[in-house]
């Protein structure tokens, strides 16, 4: 009985290793062999219990319009094809109900879809729009986003790995300069 | 053993009532009663320790180090998990029969999962809501209950269930969102039932009984409206879901299994009567019940379709059962607060175009209510019961004060009368006693 009681917490021990280590794996494969996007964002201040504050991503890339009904509604996974433009930045290429052959996809969440006159618009929620931060840096990083934006030259974005539908933030820039470097 | 007692037996001997012998049979029956002060003081000490050290790691990982390198902040997530483990591990093969030890180590892995998990989001910055963690973090701990026979996780299992509960259903009750069922609380509670059920079942006087006991009641009382998701429709069976709820939990407090609990280790008895004297008194006003009139479309569909119709139902049979099974063992003065339930489901489903009807009703049965507790307490000779019984109805009165819809006279009446039958009350029972002693 005695050893029973030990081998059954061996294996829930086991279990709480796999667990996170399995994760570790996965985000770290896609550190180390994705593709590195620029998503243009917007940071705002909120807070974890446990996992402690945070900037939250507003992503201005998160909606696409074309004339084909997907039939998606709201919570429903999606495909997100991404692209780059002129500049560098992520675009949304297209859209797609099945996994995509290519690597450059992330998988998403259908926030809302509305239809105009002949077109639809699919709003996404990215999987990857919470960057944590020193709980002393991340109020003031959103404070130093407002700063340039009276500037209009100047850019935010997040650069993020992706790699088979997987996506891992690498870190948050403003004008190119890491945010916790200039939240010091 | 205590001093007054061994004095007071020493009273006895010297006295001749009790002879020498029985006065050492009775002191070494209290001295075999009475538990180590020592160990108790020791679980205590060692569970609030393991807790703040639990919430201390929890808020240390929070504070984010992202300064330090990507493997050093790694490291530091599994550290804690090791210790917990290597702790429950070495309790389980030395300590086994010790509590403290038992309970402590399974509270820091217990808070140890989180942190790892909270530290891997950071290192990562994994997004999820915290319903989703709650999940996780509750998937991957709540064996310890049964694993190191751990109450303090079971408690904190109970606790972790009903914030993710809230979360999970109440969190965009205001919005335009949909609402979800948080199915998982159920499956949590249904997985320390057998845990409680030991308790219950040969230790219904120790402090764990007590503290699942209140956990239980607060918890479910909390996660049931979680259930209701958005049918604004039905809102009547809701507080019919309530009310077999308190119903069920007034029952059990006046079951024979608390029947010698003292009124706070009686969480059931507690919030049994309140609840129901709650939803009564909220009930007697006429605003809830215009909300109810007029025929609403879909009526029935939208009834069908919503989990907490089945649910109050469910709850609603399991009170007649109950009810059932104690009438069989009924003794003395019949207590209507028993039918309660019965009367709400009634008034609020076929007179709900008839809110005049309705609002008698409500009013009667809180009265109802009060004049029991007050003839209670006058037969039991209990100022206590009986002050009870006055309160309820010094209530009632309290809300109408504010109710336009009653003359102004009739109010003043009503409170008058309520102030005199409580000092009339109080003197003809302090009177009594007076001519009995």
């Amino acid at each position: 009985m005695k050893y029973g009681f030990i081998l059954a917490f061996v294996l829930l021990a086991i279990i709480q290793w796999v667990v996170p280590g399995k994760i570790i794996w996965e985000k770290d494969e896609v550190l180390k062999k994705g593709e590195s996007f620029k998503f243009k964002t917007e940071p705002v201040d909120p807070s974890h219990p446990f996992k402690g504050k945070y900037i939250t991503l507003n992503f201005a890339e998160n909606s696409f319009t074309d004339t084909i009904n997907r039939n998606l509604a709201g919570n429903e996974s999606v495909y997100v094809i991404l692209g780059r433009d002129a500049r560098g930045f992520a675009i949304i290429k297209d859209l797609s109900t099945r996994q995509p052959q290519n690597n450059n996809y992330v998988k998403a969440t259908v926030y809302y879809a509305s239809r105009e006159k002949d077109s639809i618009t699919v709003h996404i929620r990215y999987p990857f729009d919470e960057f944590y931060m020193d709980e002393y840096k991340a109020p003031k990083a959103e404070t130093i986003y407002r700063e340039p934006t009276r500037d209009s030259s100047a850019t935010t974005y997040a650069l993020v790995k992706i790699r088979k539908g997987q996506a891992v933030i690498q870190n948050v820039f403003i004008n190119d300069i890491p945010i916790g470097e200039l939240t010091r | 053993m205590s001093k007054p007692l061994l004095k007071d037996l020493r009273e006895l001997v010297t006295a001749n009532i009790i002879t020498s012998d029985t006065a050492d049979q009775i002191a070494r029956y209290y001295q075999s009663k009475k538990e180590a002060p020592g160990e108790k003081f020791n679980i205590v000490l060692g569970i609030l320790g393991a807790l703040l050290v639990g919430f201390g790691i929890v808020l240390l990982v929070a504070h984010n180090w992202d300064v330090m390198p990507r493997s050093v902040q790694t490291i530091f997530a599994f550290l804690p998990l090791a210790a917990g483990q290597a702790l429950c591990v070495f309790t389980l093969l030395k300590k086994r029969t010790n509590v403290a030890w038992r309970e402590s180590s399974s509270v820091i892995l217990f808070f140890a999962v989180a942190s790892c998990m909270a530290l891997i989001s950071q290192i990562y910055h994994i997004n999820g809501t915290l319903d989703g963690f709650i999940l996780t973090w509750l998937l991957l701990t709540a064996a310890l209950v049964y694993m190191m026979r751990s109450s303090l996780v079971s408690l904190l299992v109970i606790a972790c269930a009903t914030w993710y509960a809230t979360l999970v259903g109440y969190q965009n009750i205001f919005s335009y969102h949909h609402t979800d069922i948080p199915y998982f609380y159920l499956v949590f509670l249904a997985f320390i039932g057998p845990h409680y059920y030991q308790y219950f079942k040969s230790n219904r006087k120790s402090n764990f009984f007590h503290l699942h006991n209140w956990f239980l009641v607060i918890s479910t009382v909390i996660a049931l409206g979680a259930f209701a998701g958005k049918s604004e429709d039905t809102f009547q069976w809701i507080f019919i879901g309530y009310c077999s709820l308190f119903g069920i939990y007034y029952l059990l407090g006046e079951s024979v299994y608390f029947e010698e609990s003292r009124l706070f280790a009686n969480p059931f008895l507690i919030a049994g009567l309140l609840g129901t004297i709650i939803i009564f008194l909220f009930w007697s006003y006429d605003g809830i019940w215009n909300e109810l009139r007029g025929s609403k479309e879909n009526y029935f569909r939208d009834l069908f379709q919503s989990i907490f119709f089945y649910l109050s139902f469910l709850l609603l049979v399991l009170h007649i059962y109950l009810l059932i099974n104690l009438s069989k063992a009924e003794k003395g003065l019949y207590n209507p607060l028993r039918l309660s339930v019965y009367v709400f489901a009634v008034a609020v489903l076929f007179f709900a175009q008839i809110p005049f009807l309705g609002l008698l009703i409500m009013n009667a049965w809180v009265l109802v209510t009060a004049m029991f507790y007050i003839r209670k307490g006058a037969i039991k000779d209990h100022l206590g019961i009986l002050n009870f019984g006055l309160l309820i109805i010094a209530c009632l009165t309290l809300l109408r004060f504010f109710d336009d819809s009653i003359a102004f006279v009739w109010r003043g009446l009503f409170f008058v009368a309520t102030g005199i039958g409580f000092f009339l009350a109080n003197y003809l029972i302090l009177k009594k006693r007076k001519s009995i002693s």
